[in-house]
């Protein structure tokens, strides 16, 4: 099955259309004889168009999407399954996936992307369509703009990585709730720190010196330590060994790529989790302390103490 | 398919749903919180935000996409909080009886509770050989009740099983945290002997026994799910505590004294109508101070259930979870 999709339409129903689906209520269900899932489209005020697609396919499907030329448009597809999504994007591969440098993929106006879905395999893909002119309303100053206009024009490939604020920032957008002013703010996060990531071009900052394997691994260990409440945590000697570079290395690349030590980069990933679990009185301190793994409430404690600067008791209130 | 979940964030829900979705299924996850919904979501499950006990469209609409529902959901524990028990097992079930049959879902799996056949002790019961008497506490009768709801709507069109786990048991069951931390502080007692025999079932053959009624053509029964093998009480429970780095010891209470505190704090609590959680309750006694012990030869003839894993490897995966914390 082949599959045209020009994203500068409606891109739920491009794809409910030529899947021969049923379009009810910005939704539609994957018919039965190609697999099992759901497409949904969620609404916010303003031009942008929001998509969440979860499925599994039971049969290939090729797909052609294309931003046109004169599209008003840009379009990111984030993969936030474990399955990475092979594609070629004006001709040159590219492996997207949540932990991988290339979590996101932007398409410009003049982008044509291929990719081919494997079967059997659960897949969860977000795409975000917002409107080009958002950039002069959203940027400060003429300089940035131009910067970023500058960067967008100058390659034919454009991708960033997912790091934990922008996952947490989507999967909030995406779960459901009553909300819809906290998703389109989460949103609006997600689609500022994406623009920052590319008026840097932090993910040719990345590479830079640093072979694409070990990049990888590094990515890989990174979207590990991005859950807070992984069961169990490496030694920073198991994750050089697994990423088959030197200790020394390991730690010079990664704190090269994130910033922070791989026990920094995990510790802020319980800490944002755990802030949010009492701002919104999901759980009381033991609670979460217990759910961290910690030995003890005290020790949560002191940790939360000395990484927001505030006693979570503070935070409940 | 797609297939509609209860109990996606419990332990039986967090278990069933990866393996489901690992076999080309789509999962509608009810959740009751945010929290529920990111933890079915980190599954790869749809979430559906929505209260078992006050369904409402959301449920309606994830349903109507959906051929099967698997009902894990439930209340569980030892304490008299009836309503809880009546609402959530009992109302909450039949309400999504109602709505599965309303929008034409093909295949109603219940997970139920092999306690739910009355009496004591246990021994190698077959379905066939359970009384028509309703066990007397709370969860297992509630169970009871809500298991007999969804057999009789068995239709051809509606078909509906129901799954009986005994002690499901396996990695990361909060249930045994409280045992553990009992034992850690060398509280842990035998019960009488500790030679009773305990079935059990882990939560991987648990995960076969969904897959199996799934795929089968029966409908309108109830079945046993076991690990197979079964173990005096005393071998099964050193076995894990001994994998978590805990030694149990020796000590025992005669099982008379027991019975006797059980039944004593059983009239308190509900002379009082107690909502906390009593320290000893008679399903405890009935459950693991005598035998409780179920054959599922009718699962394997009828719904081709097999083992995923057995009790042996079962420990050894307890051993490596514990050695890589």
């Amino acid at each position: 099955m082949q599959l045209h999709i020009d994203i500068s339409n409606d891109i739920l129903k491009e794809f409910g259309d030529q899947l021969g689906a049923q379009i009810d209520q910005n939704k539609f269900v994957i018919p039965n004889k190609l697999g099992s899932g759901i497409a949904e489209k969620i609404s916010f005020n303003g031009d942008i168009e929001f998509v969440s697609m979860k499925f599994t396919l039971n049969q290939h499907i090729q797909t052609q999407s294309e931003n046109p030329e004169n599209s008003p448009y840009f379009l990111l597809n984030i993969n936030l399954s474990e399955q990475s999504v092979d594609k070629t994007v004006n001709g040159e591969p590219i492996e997207i996936q949540r932990n991988q440098p290339s979590g996101m993929l932007f398409y410009k106006p003049g982008a044509k992307v291929s990719s081919r879905s494997p079967i059997a395999v659960p897949f969860n893909i977000a795409l975000i369509k917002f409107p080009k002119k958002m950039l002069q309303q959203y940027l400060r100053t003429e300089e940035e703009l131009q910067n970023i206009m500058s960067i967008i024009s100058s390659s034919s490939l454009i991708y960033e990585d997912l790091d934990l604020d922008s996952e947490n920032y989507l999967t909030e957008t995406l779960l459901p709730t009553t909300n819809t002013f906290q998703k389109h703010a989460n949103l609006l996060n997600f689609l500022g720190l994406f623009i920052k990531k590319l008026s840097s071009r932090e993910a040719l900052d990345h590479s830079e010196n640093i072979n694409p394997n070990d990049l990888k691994s590094l990515f890989m260990i990174a979207g590990q330590l991005r859950d807070p409440l992984i069961k169990s945590i490496p030694t920073i000697e198991n994750l050089a060994a697994v990423s088959a570079m030197s200790l020394t290395k390991f730690k010079n690349a990664f704190k090269q790529v994130f910033g922070t030590s791989p026990y920094q980069y995990h510790l802020k990933a319980k800490m944002q989790y755990a802030y949010r679990e009492l701002a919104q009185k999901s759980q009381n301190v033991s609670e979460i302390s217990y759910e961290l793994g910690y030995s003890h409430p005290s020790k949560f404690t002191s940790a939360f103490k000395k990484y927001h600067n505030i006693l979570p008791s503070k935070i409940r209130r | 398919m797609n297939i509609f979940v209860t109990g996606g964030s419990g332990f039986v829900g967090q278990n069933i749903i990866p393996q489901l979705i690992q076999n080309g299924h789509t999962i509608y996850a009810l959740a009751r919180s945010q929290k529920s919904a990111r933890k079915v979501d980190k599954l790869g499950a749809i979430p559906v935000l929505d209260d078992l006990v006050s369904l409402s469209e959301n449920t309606e609409e994830a349903l109507s996409y959906c051929d099967v529902v698997v009902h894990s959901a439930a209340y569980m524990g030892f304490t008299y909080d009836k309503k809880n028990f009546y609402d959530i097992n009992v109302k909450a079930t039949e309400s999504l009886l109602s709505l599965s049959k309303k929008n034409k879902v093909r295949k109603f799996i219940y997970i139920s509770a092999a306690p739910v056949i009355a009496g004591s002790p246990i021994i190698n019961a077959k379905e066939i050989d359970a009384s028509f008497e309703l066990p007397k506490a709370l969860y297992p009768k509630t169970k009871a009740i809500a298991e007999r709801k969804v057999l009789a709507e068995n239709s051809k069109s509606f078909t509906t099983i129901s799954l009986r786990p005994p002690a499901i048991w396996g990695n990361n069951n909060h249930h045994y945290e409280e045992i553990f931390a009992r034992a850690v502080e060398g509280k842990w007692k035998w019960l009488g002997k500790g030679d009773q025999i305990l079935s059990t079932i882990h939560i991987k053959n648990l995960g076969n026994a969904i897959m199996a009624a799934l795929t089968s053509q029966k409908g309108g029964e109830a079945y046993f799910v076991t690990d197979g093998e079964r173990r005096p009480m005393k071998d099964f429970f050193t076995a894990v505590l001994r994998s978590q780095g805990i030694e149990p010891g020796n000590e025992s209470i005669s099982l008379p004294f027991a019975s006797f505190i059980a039944n004593t704090v059983d009239i308190v609590w509900r002379t009082f109508g107690l909502k906390s959680k009593p320290p000893v309750a008679p399903i405890m006694i009935r459950l693991m101070g005598r035998e409780f012990s179920v054959d599922d030869s009718k699962a394997r003839t009828e719904l081709g259930y097999k083992n995923a894993i057995s009790i042996k490897e079962g420990i050894a995966e307890l051993y490596e979870n514990t050695l890589s914390k």
